[in-house]
């Protein structure tokens, strides 16, 4: 278990190292900073002197050490839109972001599990069809058009629900659709195939001569060993439904992190969009670090030797 | 029996898409770009209002969706041409090299891969887009990014097992030189395992590419993309539902036909997975 510990731990960092480094990359091909910071007519010395007073002038190696530093410091710099620090600008709105994208990975559970089991007991049935139905479709329709489509039916013709704000619980419904639409597809079709594999299963045949009630051999006993396959995606799920918010948030005017980086791609605000890259990056890898760790609780079977 | 119409349907709708990309301003009732103003916001022709003329309407500015969605596809099939060749043509060398040779190039390769893998699309895709230029060559830069770890991963874990079959150890037995048993044997088996991964990356690429285009950091303006026909339609959502539904579904229809080709290849090249 130590040594599995360390080894995902040191992968981990070596991942998160690597995607400081592509930023620290992208930063460069960016463009002169100083370009941007001083006035049309500045002189050649203002030039220099802004070089050297930004560390510009050093090596690349020793400004990609200084950026390190600034980075675990969490200092990206100052939004050049809101004259704020970057980083603590998007924490602020991250809660927004999390509570989007738990509130999507529960509506596409609350769809894929009963969809998921059901397609593996009556399978070849219509249950089974519907779900590969859904599954197609969820697949090959992005989830901004289905946020397009939710606000034009419930929230333009319907009105049942609102379509644009963060302003209670109704505001979440039509963004967790339209963000949890696409992982379903998946989870359902991987719980369906482990169900399967589990309902052939000796001790799920002992159960059914023992008696037991078909409902408490399937939804207790079959689906609690079915679901370690799904468990063990839900974090990258959850992951890329951090990144996927992106869009969506856009969609659905939702102040979370993701629209704060799209709007300081267009204001050419890249302390923003770095310090959102890399925070992205953290929580997907902090995300499947748990989620590996995890697996022994889901599962007394697997422990790490 | 529906099962075996399935790859010729998928291949239809394929075929028109591509037909339209190859000679869509033959035959495309108007110009993409022509303004009319007088006749903006017609709804489809089976609607009230609606004209053949316009069959699928038209926007606030009074030009053809239908024009438009075929003009779109031009750019959608151009988009996913160049990225899925050149991020197939890296990702399958790169997978190819490091399960061939192992030690110290999988081991750089695989590392590349996993960091590639914990930075999440769009987060990547919107560093990308903050600098460099706007316009196809991004979307096509960025998509390869995304994309050269599918195949690379992918290939890597076919040429692991290749590698120990016994075709190879004789040729290299004979003394085939290392870039022939590469180009000459391991090529040609990983070439089904390519194409459908190809076939599959078709759908994805185009869903991708709408979606930065939606956010207006993909395809420019006047050129005519899916995602910016709905990024423009999402401010009339309230007056023409039209605007919004049409190029979705022409996004769909390719993206499912993809998807379905995709599978279907998989399953004819490897019937173990029918059964399951």
């Amino acid at each position: 278990m130590r040594a599995y510990l360390i080894r995902r731990l040191w992968q981990g960092a070596v991942a998160v190292l690597g995607a400081l480094l592509i930023v620290f990359v992208a930063q460069r091909l960016a463009g002169d900073p100083v370009a941007l910071l001083l006035p049309m007519d500045a002189s050649e010395e203002d030039f220099a002197a802004m070089r050297e007073a930004l560390g510009l002038d050093r090596p690349l190696p020793i400004q990609f050490l200084v950026f390190l530093r600034d980075a675990f410091t969490g200092d990206f710099g100052e939004s050049y839109q809101w004259q704020a620090p970057a980083m603590a600008l998007l924490l602020e709105r991250l809660p927004a972001t999390l509570e989007l994208a738990l509130a999507g990975l529960a509506f596409a559970l609350l769809l894929a599990v009963p969809l998921g089991v059901m397609s593996a007991v009556y399978r070849g049935r219509w249950v089974d069809r519907l779900a590969k139905v859904l599954a197609l479709l969820g697949q090959a329709m992005p989830g901004f058009w289905v946020g397009l489509l939710l606000i034009l039916f419930l929230a333009v013709r319907l009105q049942w629900l609102p379509a644009f704000g963060r302003e209670g619980p109704l505001h979440l419904v039509l963004p967790a659709v339209a963000l949890g639409w696409y992982p379903v597809a998946a989870m359902t079709r991987t719980l369906r195939s482990s169900m399967l594999d589990i309902l052939d299963s000796d001790y799920i045949r002992t159960g059914r001569v023992m008696g037991l009630p078909e409902r408490t051999v399937i939804w207790r006993y079959a689906l609690r060993n079915a679901a370690v396959p799904l468990a063990t995606m839900i974090g990258v799920y959850f992951a890329n439904m951090l990144g996927g918010a992106f869009v969506i948030e856009v969609v659905f005017a939702w102040p979370g992190v993701g629209r704060a980086v799209v709007d300081a791609v267009f204001a050419r605000d890249f302390p923003v969009v770095q310090a959102g890259v890399l925070l992205s990056a953290v929580i997907f890898v902090v995300v499947n670090l748990l989620v590996d760790l995890s697996y022994g609780l889901i599962d007394p079977r697997i422990r790490h030797g | 029996m529906a099962e075996r119409r399935v790859p010729v349907v998928s291949c239809l709708v394929l075929g028109l898409v591509l037909l339209c990309a190859v000679a869509g301003p033959w035959f495309a009732p108007h110009e993409a770009s022509e303004i009319a103003l007088a006749e903006s916001m017609t709804p489809p022709f089976w609607r009230a209002g609606g004209s053949l003329d316009y069959p699928l309407g038209t926007d606030m500015l009074g030009r053809d969706i239908l024009s438009r969605i075929i003009a779109g596809a031009r750019v959608s099939v151009t988009v996913a041409i160049y990225a899925i060749a050149l991020s197939g043509g890296i990702g399958a060398a790169l997978g190819i090299s490091a399960g061939y040779f192992g030690g110290i190039v999988d081991a750089v390769i695989s590392r590349l891969i996993d960091i590639q893998m914990s930075i999440p699309a769009i987060p990547l895709a919107m560093l990308f887009a903050a600098v460099l230029p706007p316009g196809e060559g991004m979307v096509i830069t960025i998509i390869v990014l995304t994309y050269w770890t599918w195949y690379a991963r992918i290939v890597r874990g076919e040429v692991l097992s290749l590698r120990e079959r016994d075709f190879i150890t004789v040729a290299r037995v004979a003394g085939v030189s290392n870039p022939m048993i590469l180009i000459r044997h391991l090529t040609p088996n990983v070439l089904n395992t390519l194409l459908v991964l190809a076939t599959l990356q078709f759908g994805s690429v185009i869903v991708f590419e709408a979606g930065l285009s939606f956010l207006g950091l993909g395809i420019q303006p006047p050129q005519v993309s899916w995602g910016g026909m709905l990024a423009d339609g999402r401010n009339f959502i309230e007056v023409a539902w039209w605007l919004i539904t049409m190029p979705g579904l022409a996004i769909m229809a390719s993206c499912l036909a993809s998807n379905l080709l995709g599978d279907w290849l998989r399953d004819t090249f490897d019937p173990k997975r029918r059964l399951t």
